[in-house]
């Protein structure tokens, strides 16, 4: 040691001689790079997984059209979806349900499980348990068994129709729809046959009553109007709202919420002053009741449209060479039969029935089962009007109900009371392939698989002018513990030895393919939609075959406020609450944090006394909501605007308690002699609260 | 900074008279973008939306109002004013297309850019991304995911012309001439109406090509100089005026 | 006690030699760690012996994008069942073949980018892929693989300097986007 002299500075020297050559080594540069890389890789952001790309056919049902989509696939593993070209209903367009409906596949929302209830809570069972206790329930029940579905195209509703049915019950129900009054109207009031359609893409002036036709008719919609508008036709939109069809049309003509039926019958008064006539029976008894109620002047005081302007529309509908109307509701729902034949009966005096670039009348698919009711017997039901009776004791509650892609605790008009009338329902049963509000308070949950998760079709959804079907199979297997809705049922008919005839969903739909003359893998492999140019036999066509309704005219103007509700499909539709790749596209003018916002004009809101921001209540003899007011001058005086699709109780935190529900507001306003129920536009009265 | 030439200019026109706001567009860009989803969205500071739609008013009263609808992208401007001021050069425009890039793990979250940018096209990261319960299955492979701290914006969907550059040349045709809708954004492939349009506004066979020369087409803000690479297209001349500061008594362009 | 001389030259030099043998050989071993492929595979067996080509399975798909390494389900179209008795092949057939749906091998790759990274292979259609992978094409055995503890990326992994390099050099742009996402 002496020898060797080591000592602190020998140490100090070892160690600068080692600082002096890490610096001509990798260690420093290359850990400061790799410090950096580290750096840009958390372990809490999510990595991508790669693979081929593919594209599979699909259908979104999550609003009320129906259409197909393609769903990217990367490694077989579904990321988004796009358009598909080949379906003639979209065109290729998404709208912004479908654009968010591969993702929902993973939402929060999905039931993982079929459940039972237990006192307040839902606990998991099995499949077979599940189908046991259904099973029971409906020998029990007999024919006292009602069910509701919100898939107005697809064959998995008349499956359920078929066992319904084969239990010796006609309590097959859909949801509300435009479907249901104008199909009512076409067949009860005309006499006519098929499902109405417009060829809205060949005609050259079409005339919009109510219905937000551009942004919530489906993609395909949009296009043709826009595909019309391009070459030189005209779109003129009549409603109290300046909603998304009406932000795309030559011309906005702002009327009295619920009062577009009043308006058709005005402007059919005006095209009969200018010699048109439907070459039928009822003619002039029809003339006779336009000329004495709706002159111009008794409308403009109804609509407060001036009598001017209903002249002008007229003239322009005949000056028109293909010219088209179409009448529906704001919110898709809520129409009555007359309402619906006002608005057809200017394409009767027109002479567009059957003609390019008019309506076009669309032959019904025949059922697949034998004495399962075809499509139009299910229209003929009206659901509200049930369920109304069922409130009131007019009609016996079902001892089972059975729900299949529908939500009516959420989505009835009076929500609450409609949400009393399922209660009634000895026990209930969702289908639903989410937690929403209808199954949060069934009986019994048997989820069914996700529409991409397994077989699904759709034949031509109400408006299109062409007989359209596609089909669908699975994308993906099921995420989760849940069957095709079609399997359900069939499983349910087989225990109850009401043997339908068809083993799997798959064979029901090579069924409806083959009744229709449809390639079945060519639907299948290439997305390729079954198409046809056949328009339904019509027998005995006339003008207005019932006795005219009372009430048609009653509605409008008289210095009541009235609710004009309105939907946006980001936010939601009556079966989907708002999907978790939607909360972003809802604007700060919707809603802010839980409050949302109910639209009126600067004059209404100073009648009422409320400014901007204003916290209100609005209430009808239905129910009540609350919103912040929000000043849009693109609302007709008198009336307040309120969205659909907000008040979420169940679902996920993307939609649960964001603002509150319209459809409590809404009100039934009656029952029609042709058993529907109109409601959408209440009377209301708006406080601050 | 020297601005680069290019043979291709990506440019996108939105004919807003077909716009009925529905949010489609911002749907689809944010699945395509694996941009996260949010559960609350009410303070637009602080949530991402490379696409945001617009309502416009004509800020007339009932019942001579107006409303429109507008889409808005990055416009990927010709002039950036946001890679001009980026310290790091993490955006830059610099590629043949004229797409605005940005460089995540480069960008070092000063927000320069967001202040720079007139568009309000940039968004911050404040948070880590979230995806819940699986949600993450569905990420693309398309975008890289974002952490907290970096800036971003839409590319016009840059991963889809790469792959229609791929394709092109496993096709064997030459991918510097693309066929007209070879490549579009997500957000013009999915739009319902039709309102979108894509392509290469140098190129006179594309239809970008002769929108953009419309009279009824205009640009936002285009007295600043910035050049966008997006026009929107409208017949109504209140919605052309809201494009761009206007004095009063000044005339519209093209009227 | 007497005043020595403190030596100063010798601990600098072996301090310095210390750190150069501690830079250029520890440092390696303890930053990377050694993975093994999970399973064995010989492209020797695949070439040689079955007269494969590369491109039966790295491959460009129709959309112009690059196969990369081949999934379990394109392998099992000869593998379905095992072929011979090599233990490696009959574990790739009872663990990944036959599980569920094709489970894939989490095979290590030796050049994997980044997220952030874009690379088109059929753009760089003409240059040798030797050029940036590994020579396998006669290999018995898979080499080993060097995880990069901080970055847990391969040691192999291409760093953008030399993508740039290369780029620069052959006139390529080095705009952002032209590799970046």
């Amino acid at each position: 040691m002496k020898k060797m002299g080591l000592d602190r500075r020998s140490f100090i020297s070892f160690l600068a001689g080692g600082t002096g050559g890490i610096l001509f080594t990798p260690v420093v540069w290359k850990l400061l790079d790799d410090a950096s890389i580290w750096s840009q890789n958390w372990p809490w952001i999510p990595r991508l997984s790669y693979g081929a790309l593919d594209r599979k056919s699909a259908l979104c049902k999550l609003g009320p059209d129906a259409y197909g989509v393609e769903v990217l696939t990367v490694g077989g593993r579904p990321v988004t979806a796009y358009g598909n070209e080949k379906d003639p209903a979209s065109k290729g367009g998404v709208c912004p349900l479908g654009a968010a409906s591969v993702q929902l596949l993973y939402s929060p929302a999905r039931v993982k499980s079929p459940m039972k209830k237990d006192g307040a809570s839902m606990v998991p069972i099995s499949w077979d348990e599940g189908l046991s206790i259904l099973k029971d329930k409906i020998k029990v029940a007999g024919d006292k068994v009602a069910m509701i579905s919100g898939d107005e195209t697809g064959t998995a509703a008349e499956v359920l129709a078929a066992l319904v049915a084969g239990l010796g019950s006609d309590q097959y129900f859909l949801m509300p729809s435009e479907a249901g009054p104008a199909v009512r109207a076409w067949q009860n009031v005309f006499g006519g046959d098929g499902q109405p359609g417009y060829d809205f893409e060949n005609s050259d002036c079409i005339l919009v009553l109510g219905a937000d036709i551009c942004q919530a008719w489906g993609p395909g919609v949009g296009k043709s109007c826009m595909d019309a508008k391009a070459t030189g036709g005209s779109l003129l939109y009549a409603g109290p709202v300046e909603n998304g069809t009406a932000a795309v049309a030559d011309e906005w003509i702002p009327c009295m919420p619920g009062t577009e039926a009043i308006l058709a019958l005005g402007v059919a008064n005006a095209l009969i002053q200018a010699g048109r006539s439907a070459d039928t029976m009822g003619m002039s008894e029809f003339s006779d009741f336009v000329r004495k109620g709706f002159s111009p002047a008794q409308v403009e005081a109804k609509t407060g449209v001036q009598a001017a302007k209903i002249k002008d529309l007229s003239e322009r509908l005949l000056r028109a060479k293909k010219p088209v109307v179409v009448i529906g509701s704001e919110i898709g729902q809520g129409l009555s039969t007359f309402e619906a034949a006002a608005g057809m009966s200017l394409n009767f005096l027109l002479g567009r029935i059957n003609q390019e670039g008019g309506v076009r009348i669309v032959p019904w698919a025949e059922p697949v089962f034998e004495g399962a009711p075809r499509r139009d017997a299910m229209l003929a039901k009206d659901l509200v009007a049930f369920l109304e009776g069922v409130a009131v004791g007019r009609n016996e509650a079902p001892a089972v109900m059975l729900v299949h892609e529908a939500n009516p605790a959420y989505a009835l008009p009076g929500g609450q009371s409609m949400a009393n009338s399922l209660r009634k329902a000895g026990f209930l049963v969702s289908f639903s392939s989410f937690m929403d509000e209808t199954a949060a308070m069934a009986d019994l949950i048997l989820p069914a698989s996700y529409s991409f998760e397994g077989f699904d079709d759709s034949y031509t959804p109400y408006g299109s002018a062409k007989g359209t079907y596609l089909a669908t199979a699975p994308v993906i297997g099921p995420v989760n513990d849940t069957k095709t809705a079609g399997d359900i049922i069939l499983a349910v008919a087989d225990e109850l030895g009401l043997g339908l005839g068809l083993e799997s969903f798959e064979e029901v739909l090579q069924a409806r393919a083959e009744n229709l003359g449809a390639d079945w893998s060519g639907l299948l492999e290439d997305g390729e939609a079954w198409t046809s140019e056949r328009t339904a036999f019509q027998f005995f066509l006339s003008m207005w075959k019932v006795p005219f309704d009372a009430d048609l005219g009653k509605k409008g103007a008289d210095g009541q406020l009235v609710l004009a509700p309105v939907v946006k499909l980001n936010i939601g539709s009556a079966k989907m609450a708002t999907p978790p790749f939607n909360v972003l596209t809802i604007s700060e003018r919707e809603l802010q944090g839980q409050d949302c916002f109910v639209a009126m004009n600067k004059a209404t809101a100073a009648m009422i006394g409320v400014d901007q921001g204003s916290m209100v209540k609005i209430a009808s003899q239905s129910g009540e909501m609350k919103g912040r007011v929000q000043i849009f001058e693109g609302v007709v005086p008198g009336a307040v605007s309120a969205c659909l699709g907000f008040g979420h109780t169940a679902w996920d935190d993307f939609s649960r308690g964001k603002g509150t529900n319209a459809c409590d507001v809404l009100l039934v306003q009656g029952l029609d002699s042709q058993g529907g129920a109109s409601f959408g536009n209440p009377q209301i009265t708006v406080s601050r609260a | 900074m020297q601005a680069h030439t290019f043979h291709i200019k990506w440019g996108m026109v939105i004919d807003i008279d077909k716009c009925t706001g529905c949010g489609a567009c911002m749907v689809a860009c944010q699945a395509e973008n694996n941009v996260a989803p949010v559960t609350e969205a009410s303070n637009k500071l602080r949530t991402l939306s490379w696409m945001l739609v617009y309502q416009l008013s004509n800020k007339q009263d009932f019942p001579n109002h107006d409303v429109a609808y507008l889409p808005r992208p990055c416009m990927q401007c010709g002039h950036p004013s946001c890679s001009t001021v980026c310290p790091v050069v993490a955006t830059t425009k610099d590629e043949e297309g004229g797409i605005v890039s940005q460089v995540y793990p480069r960008c070092i979250g000063c927000r320069y850019c967001m202040a720079a940018c007139p568009y309000h096209a940039r968004y911050f990261n404040w948070h880590d991304p979230v995806w819940p319960e699986g949600l993450d299955k569905v990420l693309t492979p398309f975008t890289s995911v974002r952490p907290r701290g970096v800036v971003e914006k839409c590319t016009f969907c840059h991963h889809r012309w790469m792959a229609a550059k791929e394709k092109a040349r496993h096709e064997g045709h030459d991918p510097s001439h693309l066929a007209e809708d070879a490549y579009i954004p997500a957000c013009v492939d999915i739009c319902p109406t039709g309102a979108m349009h894509f392509g290469d506004l140098l190129n006179p066979e594309h239809e970008v090509h002769k929108l953009s020369k419309s009279p009824y087409a205009f640009r936002l803000l285009e007295k600043l100089g910035t050049d966008p690479q997006v026009y929107y297209y409208s017949k109504r001349e209140w919605v052309r005026r809201q494009g761009d500061n206007y004095l009063k008594h000044e005339k519209t362009k093209g009227e | 006690m007497s005043k020595k001389k403190s030596c100063v030259v010798l601990p600098f030099v072996a301090g310095f030699v210390a750190s150069l043998f501690l830079g250029w050989w520890g440092f390696p071993q303890l930053l990377y760690s050694e993975k093994t492929q999970p399973l064995q595979f010989s492209h020797k067996v695949h070439v040689e012996d079955q007269a494969m080509s590369c491109e039966d399975c790295h491959f460009y798909r129709e959309d112009g994008s690059y196969a990369g390494l081949p999934t379990t389900e394109s392998c099992a179209s000869c593998h379905e069942a095992p072929m011979g008795d090599d233990p490696a092949e009959i574990e790739f057939v009872e663990k990944y073949v036959n599980e569920g749906d094709y489970k894939e091998v989490p095979w290590y790759v030796y050049q994997k980018q980044p997220d952030n990274v874009y690379f088109s292979h059929i753009a760089h259609d003409g240059v040798d892929c030797t050029a940036c992978h590994p020579d396998m094409a006669f290999n018995e055995t898979l080499p080993v693989y060097y995880e990069n503890r901080l970055t847990k990326y391969s040691k192999q992994t291409m760093k953008m300097w030399e993508c740039e390099r290369c780029h620069a050099e052959n006139g390529a742009s080095n705009a952002c986007f032209v590799c970046h996402k």
